[in-house]
């Protein structure tokens, strides 16, 4: 079971690219599991339940966020045990921060799921100049514990070399893909997200 | 020292001798329930069920010096958003839940500057219960609030234990944070800062005098203030210095000033932030921080000038050993037996409902050697 979280401001697109992902997923035969969590943020999205093919579970985190990353954790290895999905894809609320949650999988988590996780952040490049000049301890807390980046909406606004070395800067040594998630079809997208994760495995061994 | 003696020296932020000058403070709202068998449904319904399964917690781990004067029932009223309830939009035995949405417009500002925020604020909670209330029946919410905190308070005084604060409420910036939601509050801090400024200001003298007056008749003069959208996770520390802290120094001036020490709820990364706290008079504030800010650097930055609640994180209480909890309490007992006191033993925020008894039972033990 390999276990991706995916984190990534509201309106960023990150429903949008979970969904793409979750059913290009699916489409190579796979079986996944998605689990939200909605805990101080927006409430669960419609659109992505009772999907065929796809199992959703909720994420109880409590009231507060510090609850998060063991309700987390707990709920995983549920998962694993009871259904051993071939990918369980983690949707985490804006509020989310990346590199706490990391650093609890790296705490408690036994060594091969930890081995088994990527981390994925949605930067939304429609809004970017907004968000990142409004919004920075967000942005870079949610940036900060990527292994994979996804710039996305870049029909609406190509990144310029600046916004592209923030982005570096923000997630250093993360993979960094430029993309419109909503006109690709779900295989294209997973195709380069999926390559993604395997070129930023190779980095890193 | 008993425990009423042992919180006050410690908010004193006067040394200590020994480690059973520490007051110990598990924050536990909704694992009480897991510990007794009843389910969230039932404690989150029920305030008498939640002080039973209190009583069987502490019978099985030993009394605190400290607990939260309200219970899961009154809590989800009091965070002011839209709540899952367990039993209802949750399953009955699931902690329940926060639903956050914009439910403010730009122009509740403007009503809030003129009209002040209880009016606007009593008729928000009425439209966000389920089902929605009537003024009336809020009222009566309210009366309920009290009696149940009344019926708290008497408990935990039968058994020595002091309840945290005798009234709480959250600073206007951060609830405004919440109720306008984040995204669409960070984006008026900067399209509408005067708009937003001036609803604090009213909002903050409002919050005060409604404090001050809760506790008039209160035994425990200490007031509660949850600021969980003023740290650096959250905001800049420009943001904070410009919008936040002006009405949060001005709260807790004010309860100083008439004698009420406040107890901060400081949630996420509050280190950039908190050379700031030194700006309060010594000793008015409880610091409570919840495993994110780094315990070790704000004990240096505050020690002997205002004390701190932490921060036994609640991933350490689901799944470490009795050991490993023991040796992060010994760490911060002799942070404050080789510093200046000053130091709540506390979780770090909330007890969660996956923590272990035996995990719970060792921060118990860890200042009663």
């Amino acid at each position: 079971m390999e276990l991706l979280l995916c984190g990534g401001f509201l309106g960023s697109g990150k429903t949008t690219l979970i969904n793409k992902l979750l059913h290009g997923i699916t489409e190579q035969g796979l079986t996944v599991a998605l689990i939200e969590n909605e805990a101080c943020q927006e409430g669960i999205d419609a659109a992505l339940t009772g999907q065929e093919g796809i199992k959703v579970v909720p994420l109880f985190g409590g009231c507060v966020c510090c609850q998060l990353s063991g309700s987390l954790l707990e709920t995983v290895q549920k998962l694993e045990a009871e259904l051993s999905p071939d990918w369980v894809v983690v949707e985490l609320t804006g509020l989310a921060m990346m590199d706490n949650i990391r650093e609890v999988f790296r705490m408690y988590a036994p060594k091969d799921l930890t081995a088994r996780l990527h981390t994925l952040a949605v930067a939304d490049m429609a809004r970017w100049d907004k968000l990142v000049l409004r919004m920075e301890p967000v942005i870079r807390r949610q940036l900060a514990g990527a292994d994979t980046v996804v710039i996305n909406k870049v029909d609406l606004q190509p990144p310029s070399p600046q916004t592209l070395a923030q982005i570096e800067a923000l997630s250093p040594g993360a993979v960094i893909l430029s993309m419109s998630a909503a006109s690709l079809s779900p295989a294209e997208v997973w195709t380069q997200v999926s390559k993604a994760f395997v070129s930023g495995k190779e980095c890193t061994e | 020292m008993n425990s009423f003696e042992k919180v006050q020296h410690c908010m004193d932020v006067l040394p200590i001798k020994d480690r059973h000058d520490i007051p110990v403070y598990p924050m536990m709202l909704i694992y009480p329930g897991r510990v007794a068998g009843f389910t969230q449904q039932d404690i989150c319904e029920d305030t008498d069920k939640w002080l039973e399964a209190l009583e069987i917690t502490f019978q099985k781990v030993g009394y605190p010096d400290l607990c939260q004067g309200n219970g899961p029932q009154d809590v989800i009223f009091l965070h002011g958003l839209e709540a899952m309830r367990p039993g209802h939009e949750v399953g009955p035995d699931e902690s329940f839940q926060l639903h956050e949405t914009c439910r403010m417009e730009v122009e509740d500002y403007e009503d809030i500057a003129k009209n002040g925020r209880l009016q606007w604020y009593n008729r928000y909670l009425c439209t966000i219960q389920h089902p929605p209330m009537t003024p009336e029946q809020l009222g009566q919410r309210w009366m309920q609030v009290g009696m149940n905190s009344a019926k708290i308070g008497q408990y935990l005084g039968s058994h020595g234990v002091v309840p945290i604060h005798g009234s709480a409420s959250a600073p206007v910036f951060d609830a405004l944070s919440m109720t306008r939601s984040f995204q669409e509050f960070v984006y008026d801090l900067y399209d509408e800062p005067d708009l937003v400024k001036a609803a604090i200001k009213r909002g903050t003298s409002e919050v005060i005098g409604q404090v001050l007056g809760n506790l008039e008749h209160s035994p425990i003069k200490r007031a509660s203030l949850f600021a969980m959208r003023s740290d650096a996770n959250s905001i800049s520390p420009e943001i904070f210095e410009e919008f936040s802290w002006p009405a949060l120094k001005e709260m807790i001036e004010s309860f100083h000033k008439a004698g009420v020490q406040t107890v901060l709820h400081a949630d996420g990364n509050w280190l950039p932030m908190l050379p700031k706290l030194l700006e309060l008079p010594k000793g008015s504030t409880l610091v409570e921080l919840d495993g994110v800010t780094d315990i070790h650097k704000a004990y240096d930055i505050l020690k002997g000038w205002l004390a701190i609640r932490g921060d036994v994180p609640a991933t350490l209480m689901a799944f470490s050993t009795p050991d490993e909890v023991s040796a992060y309490c010994e760490d911060l007992i002799q942070m404050a037996l080789n510093g200046s006191g000053g130091l709540v033993l506390g979780s770090g925020c909330e007890i969660p409902l996956n923590c272990k008894l035996e995990n719970l039972q060792a921060m118990m033990d860890s200042v009663r050697k």
